[in-house]
């Protein structure tokens, strides 16, 4: 995943949307671990120092200079420093391509709860790293994450089209759903003509609508056989045209 | 099954139970199965067309407004 520029340092309920990743909260450090209660939103949550510097660090990085040693687990976990007593952690989770804040906790050199210990005992517990309910909110969210990302895509391929008149440009929306643009003016008319690829048939047919009109198609339009001079494949493909006035 | 249209045809795939269903009523009225298909249809769009419109208009003025949550609980 690489974002459009655009689209990077927007928050999104619970995400702070990266170039490469976004940056979460686990919800066990968002309930236990004293940051401002103020909601699960990633906006709201800025409020909180440690999550401001979580942002601050990780948003261009996905690791900072140090780690958290000895963890059981044996995965890496980043440290957050912050200001004043609280130090907190972070890992990178590759597979998801979020960044999650694991833990924040007092710290005080040497003291019997230390942060380091405390994290290490959350890890030896398994509950230092996301677990289920972290993963299916990051899941559900999805939906909102595409739509906003639609709407910085859509205008940047109609832009495209639109400056290569009758030839098709061709993205994959979100890293999800190959679409195909061709746009062609004659006089006062633009024919516009979007081929959907079906591969992800559920979801593209439920969103269909709105990836619909995200290109401009605002009225009901015709079907589609050719875009830009190929045929659109049927067994592939749904294609769509229609025609606005200027 | 084949539907027919001015360029070329397809082949859909539907059921048996409706495949002659829909051979025996256009055998009832002296047709082809797939000029019948090609009303019924025509004649579907015609009947959720405001349907369709609605759901477009929905989507647009979330769209406008950038309402991408909004967006995610009616589209999902």
């Amino acid at each position: 995943m690489h974002r459009p520029a655009s689209l990077i340092g927007r928050c999104v309920l619970r995400s702070y949307l990266c170039a490469d990743w976004e940056l979460r909260v686990t919800e066990r450090c968002r309930l236990e671990d004293d940051l401002s209660e103020v909601g699960p939103l990633f906006e709201d949550l800025l409020q909180d120092d440690i999550v401001a510097q979580f942002k601050k660090k990780l948003a261009a990085e996905p690791r900072t200079a140090r780690d958290v040693s000895g963890l059981g687990s044996g995965r890496t976990a980043w440290i957050v420093q912050a200001g004043g007593r609280r130090r907190a952690c972070a890992w990178h989770d590759e597979q998801r391509e979020v960044i999650w804040l694991l833990a924040s906790h007092p710290h005080t050199s040497g003291a019997d709860d230390d942060s380091w210990p405390h994290f290490r005992e959350l890890d030896t517990a398994a509950r230092l790293f996301p677990t289920g309910v972290d993963f299916q909110l990051l899941e559900e969210e999805e939906p909102a994450r595409f739509y906003e990302a639609l709407m910085v895509e859509a205008p940047g391929l109609i832009a495209a089209a639109q400056t290569h008149d009758g030839v098709e440009q061709r993205t994959t929306l979100v890293d999800r759903y190959g679409v195909g643009l061709a746009i062609s003016v004659v006089e006062t008319t633009e024919e516009r003509v979007l081929a959907v690829a079906t591969e992800k048939r559920e979801e593209v047919f439920r969103r269909l609508r709105v990836i619909l009109v995200a290109f401009g198609f605002e009225t009901i339009p015709e079907a589609a056989i050719r875009i830009g001079g190929r045929e659109i494949d049927p067994a592939n493909e749904l294609g769509f045209r229609m025609d606005i006035e200027h | 099954m084949s539907i027919a249209t001015k360029q070329r045809t397809t082949t859909t795939r539907i059921d048996e139970e409706t495949n002659a269903s829909v051979k025996q009523a256009a055998a009832l009225q002296g047709r082809k199965s797939s000029e019948l298909l090609r009303d019924a249809w025509d004649e579907y769009l015609e009947t959720h067309r405001e349907e369709f419109a609605a759901d477009l208009e929905v989507a647009a003025k979330l769209l406008r407004e950038g309402d991408s949550m909004a967006l995610a609980k009616r589209f999902g």
